[in-house]
């Protein structure tokens, strides 16, 4: 164990609170070190207008990205949960996205978003509507950036749905049958308390990855493709993290560098631990967790030998 | 599995059966097809000639051409050490983290040790503090370490342990029964021999996994390896293939070519593993 | 209780360990490697010389190719080279200079070249230009004097070269509607080219974007493209210019000229060709496909771009048939934007003789063929370096050489280290986008911007 501590401090701990550190001063990065000037980031946080902008921003991305990886990466697992044939090609195939490069994603989806030619716009105007312009539309620009982000996950989300599904024992499904449960309301009574722990873990983690959006942005909204002129249209994609990193090398209206950047560094954090904080505390209400020693005989046993 | 049993299903299967068969996989492959769209198109962008490049007509590219995979290999002539100095940081990262946070995993989910709350609660804060933020002290450690321009700022710290990892192991070990290890404890083994006579052989799914996932995030970084590996010889494939682009143009063709280069061999190892993979993640008992 | 507080002082320590690490960068940093066989040539160390650069991998292979035989004759100084954003980047840069891992040699855009000095990080030249018998009338002067600090006179670097925004034209198409090629010195007007896109932009029946019947919605040929449409400023800076305006102005770029008459009108004659005539590349149709790709391939006319272009045409579509001009002139003159990437050395290098002999030779003798630019050393711009080289199209010499000696011909320094800041998204960037996708007029989306957006931050940076 002494040498797994003395690395976690090293390499993470040590980092970690020297950003603490940082938050009480003020470095261009560029200075010979750093000035300590108090709590005066901490205080210019609070009354900083923008904050309230990006985190909107953020807001705005969770409301669509969150919900629909959760749905459609259930979706995608209860469609290839159950073993039979090809069901490994297909759950290959929804995996793909997840192991594609940046530089991939950002060409190809920028491309898919045009409103000329693009599949996406197509299928707009085939329901009858005018295509908006996606990614150039403040608009609609951070809703597709969720999009994109869910398409690249959803073979995550599905991996973790079908090993919850497979885990949902078949007696208790049985027994709900013959008490008269119709298919839906053996998937809401059955199926949705038992894969709730996935669900939980799915909202958890894709809320703190949402909180800390950064790269998909610059992939899809930057002009000269560095973080220094991504976020538009007009201010709409702009995230915590990309405003972080803008107050960190000073791209934009000098505040103090790094001590400032690391000040919304750690709101960012306390923010985050809350929200997951009020997600545990209301967790007891909806997630359902089976005993593991009692179940485990329960639990359908596929052969795999 | 089901290869082996499904032919015979079929030809026991009622017209009805068969029916909702054709049925679905008819809905799957449609759906896939459609999901895989973007990236059928980047795989198509590296068969297509330049002028096709963003033709909306050319999904299968007429004509195919291999070009942009000869210019690939022209452009980058030590495609080969990139690909080397990837592997290397990719493989040993992944051992390094497998073995170092079940280590710690198991620690966590069976000993009470001073500092366990404080070291659980650093591993939680990493974890919500962006990457950014302390990306300049610990590039102030690794240089005083000598370590730029070689693997190590990368590998290192995998080599201790990810706070992600080292929680997903602590999980999965939660849910294993502990009376194999009191039986060995009777006779006398101690808790590393536990941990590896016993609780290694025991997790092969969720190794599998969690390496899965490690292996994909450390093949497809760019960022951090951007800033530590500035040496054109100690480069990953990501860099190289950024580098195909300039200020004012771009060689799609051939960055698209070596994007399907890159994602391959990882599509085919989930292709082959991922039964063991859904198997981990279902015995981990997620975030209990 | 206990616990908790052993945590604290362990944290406290942590935190004061990495603040001290941070602190005392740079006395440490890089050990002297140097080759102790080469004999020293006249009064420098045998040293090992870090040089790091950016580009693509046809950038970084011509300048090790132009280095070549600064290693034949100086075997004493041993070059190491690097990659890595600094320079193109300013972010990356300060990463380095916090990291206490600045490279001894490193090449600066123009773009970001007075931020670095302002900082302290690139060292200043001038006594070292004066020791070496090289001066200053030895660069083009336009160059040369874009690098001159207005505030100290100094010069904190050496061009490798600059590019220029001309205009590249597709001959075929300009033959097929029977014009008249452009002229290759610019003497034509920013009316001449509109009327031109116009003409040579044409829809599936072959209707010119002038006609009658023409179809905006079925346009198989576009008339003209600029990277306004990105939007980014070597776009529509240069047309800006020559109508008399320009986001910044002031001699120290740091007056807000964004809503004078000028500005508006340059950024007019962008939307009216993009939205009025149908004639230009729009933002939408830059999505979709590159307009710089579109112009290579040959679905576009006209675009205004730099040497890259030429590059460009020789990877990915060598028969291409077109030529290059000035870019035109507007109602306040010829203007266009030069760009600059600069050598330059780092203030903490440990081993500045060595540096400043690469730096020197790279900039001088070895001057030529560095990332295709323009070489800005004597006349090695008009040799086989650049003008006469194989494959260069004509009207090379016109359309970008000499417009580096128009009166408004422009680089864009930044002298106040204000431009990332008024081009952010805080600043000008969201009424660009307006213009361009034609939310808002010019007049519209540049009304009082000064006033309300772009002041504060000039006043900030003060």
């Amino acid at each position: 164990m002494l040498p797994q501590v003395i690395g976690l401090l090293a390499f993470t701990a040590v980092p970690l609170v020297a950003s603490l550190g940082y938050s009480f001063t003020n470095w261009d990065l560029v200075a010979p070190s750093p000035t300590f000037v108090g709590l005066d980031n901490w205080q210019h946080l609070l009354g900083d207008d923008r904050i309230p902008a990006v985190l909107w921003n953020t807001v705005r991305f969770i409301l669509v990205g969150t919900s629909t990886l959760l749905v459609f990466s259930l979706v995608a697992a209860l469609l290839t949960f159950t073993p039979r044939r090809f069901v490994g090609v297909y759950r290959a195939a929804l995996f793909l996205p997840y192991v594609l490069s940046q530089i991939a994603v950002g060409v190809v989806w920028r491309w898919m978003f045009n409103s000329q030619s693009g599949p996406i716009s197509g299928i707009w105007e085939l329901f009858g509507g005018t295509s908006p312009d996606w990614l150039l539309d403040p608009a609609t620009a951070m809703p597709s950036i969720a999009m994109v982000t869910t398409w690249q996950t959803i073979g995550y989300g599905m991996t973790l749905y079908v090993a919850a599904l497979q885990g949902v024992p078949v007696s208790l499904l049985e027994a709900a049958t013959i008490d008269g449960a119709n298919r839906w309301q053996r998937f809401r009574n059955v199926t949705v308390p038992m894969i709730s722990p996935t669900v939980f873990f799915l909202t958890v983690t894709s809320l703190i990855g949402a909180f800390q959006l950064f790269d998909p942005v610059v992939a899809m909204t930057s002009a000269s493709a560095g973080p220094a002129t991504a976020g538009g249209p007009s201010n709409s994609t702009r995230t915590i993290v990309l405003y972080m990193y803008n107050q960190m090398f000073n791209y934009n209206e000098q505040v103090s560098g790094l001590g400032y950047a690391a000040a919304i560094a750690w709101m960012l954090a306390l923010l985050i631990f809350l929200v997951t904080a009020v997600q545990f505390l209301v967790s007891g209400r909806w997630v359902h967790y089976e005993d593991p020693t009692a179940s485990g005989g329960r639990r359908r046993r596929r052969a795999r030998r | 599995m089901s290869a082996v049993t499904a032919p015979r299903a079929w030809a026991r299967a009622t017209t009805k059966e068969r029916g909702q068969t054709v049925l679905y996989h008819g809905f799957m492959i449609v759906m896939v097809f459609a999901y895989i769209f973007p990236a059928l198109w980047a795989l198509s962008m590296s068969l297509r000639t330049d002028e096709n490049m963003y033709a909306a007509d050319q999904l299968i590219p007429h004509p195919i051409t291999f070009e942009h995979y000869h210019r690939l290999f022209e452009a980058l002539p030590e495609l080969g050490r990139y690909f080397g100095n990837t592997l290397l940081i990719a493989v040993i990262g992944t051992a390094g983290t497998l073995l170092s946070s079940s280590m710690a995993g198991y620690a966590l989910a069976r000993f009470r040790f001073p500092g366990r709350g404080t070291l659980l609660a650093t591993m939680l804060l990493t974890l919500m503090v962006p990457v950014h933020a302390t990306l300049i002290p610990q590039y102030v450690i690794f240089r005083e370490l000598g370590w730029l321009n070689s693997p190590l700022p990368i590998i290192v710290p995998m080599l201790f342990g990810t706070p992600f990892a080292s929680f997903f192991f602590r999980q999965y070990f939660i849910t294993l029964p502990g009376e194999l290890e009191d039986a060995a404890a009777i006779d006398g083994a101690g808790p590393w021999r536990c941990f590896f006579r016993i609780i290694v052989p025991l997790s092969g799914p969720a190794y599998l996994a969690l390496g899965l996932l490690t292996f994909v995030s450390l093949w497809n970084s760019f960022y951090v390896n951007s800033i530590y590996l500035t040496r054109q010889d100690s480069w990953v494939l990501t860099q190289a293939l950024q580098s195909l682009i300039g200020r004012y143009t771009a060689q799609y063709g051939a960055i698209m070519a070596g994007v399907t280069l890159v994602s391959l061999p990882i599509l085919v190892a989930y292709l082959f593993f991922q039964r063991w993979i859904v198997r981990g993640i279902s015995m981990t008992g997620l975030a209990n | 209780m206990g616990l908790r507080k052993k945590a604290f002082g362990i944290t406290a320590a942590a935190a004061c360990l990495a603040l001290l690490v941070a602190g005392c960068t740079g006395d440490s940093s890089t050990e002297d490697e140097g080759d102790d066989d080469g004999a020293a040539t006249g009064d420098v160390e045998p040293a090992t010389v870090r040089v790091m650069l950016w580009g693509n991998d046809a950038d970084i292979s011509s300048i090790k190719d132009a280095a070549a035989g600064f290693s034949t004759a100086r075997p004493e100084i041993t070059i190491e080279w690097e990659s890595g954003d600094c320079g193109v980047d300013y972010a990356a840069c300060k990463t380095l200079v916090a990291g206490g891992n600045t490279p001894d040699v490193f090449v600066m855009g123009s773009w970001n070249y007075f931020e670095a000095a302002r900082d302290g990080v690139t060292a200043d030249l001038t006594p070292y230009l004066e020791e070496s018998g090289t001066t200053t009338d030895d660069f083009t002067p336009a160059i040369i004097d874009a690098l001159t600090s207005p505030s100290d006179g100094k010069l904190y670097g050496l061009p490798m070269g600059y590019n220029i925004q001309s205009l590249f034209y597709n001959k075929d198409m300009f033959d097929a509607a029977g014009l008249d090629y452009p002229p290759a010195d610019g003497s034509y007007t920013y009316d001449d080219l509109r009327e031109w896109a116009a003409k040579l932009t044409l829809d599936g029946s072959g209707n010119d974007a002038t006609a009658a019947g023409f179809d905006p919605n079925a346009i198989q040929q576009y008339g003209y493209f600029n990277f306004a449409a990105a939007p980014i400023e070597p776009g529509y800076a240069p047309v800006l210019a020559a109508f008399g305006g320009g986001i910044l102005g002031g001699d120290a770029r740091n007056e807000c000229t964004a809503d004078s008459e000028g500005t508006i009108e340059g950024f007019q004659w962008l939307q009216d060709l993009m939205w009025t005539d149908h004639s230009a590349i729009t933002p939408q149709l830059q999505q979709e496909e590159p307009g710089y790709a579109r112009w290579v391939r040959g679905q576009v006319a006209m675009q205004q771009g730099s040497h890259e272009q030429v590059l460009a045409v020789q990877q990915q579509n060598p028969e291409l048939n077109y030529g290059i001009a000035a870019l035109p002139e507007g109602p306040a003159g010829n203007a266009t934007l030069a760009q600059i990437h600069v050598w330059v050395m780092s203030e903490a290098s440990e081993h500045k003789d060595a540096a400043w002999e690469f730096l020197h030779y790279m900039a001088t003798e070895g001057a030529g063929k560095q990332m295709g630019l323009i070489p800005a050393y004597q006349d090695v711009a008009q040799g086989p370096a650049f003008a006469q080289a194989e494959g260069e199209p004509e009207g090379l010499v016109e359309a970008q050489i000499d417009p580096a000696g128009w009166d408004l011909t422009f680089t864009n320094v930044d002298p106040s280290v204000v431009w990332s800041a008024v081009s952010s998204q805080d600043g000008i960037a969201p009424a660009i986008e307006d213009i361009i996708m034609n939310r808002a007029t010019a007049a519209e989306a540049l009304d009082g911007i000064c006033a309300s957006r772009i002041d504060a931050l000039l006043d900030a940076a003060k």
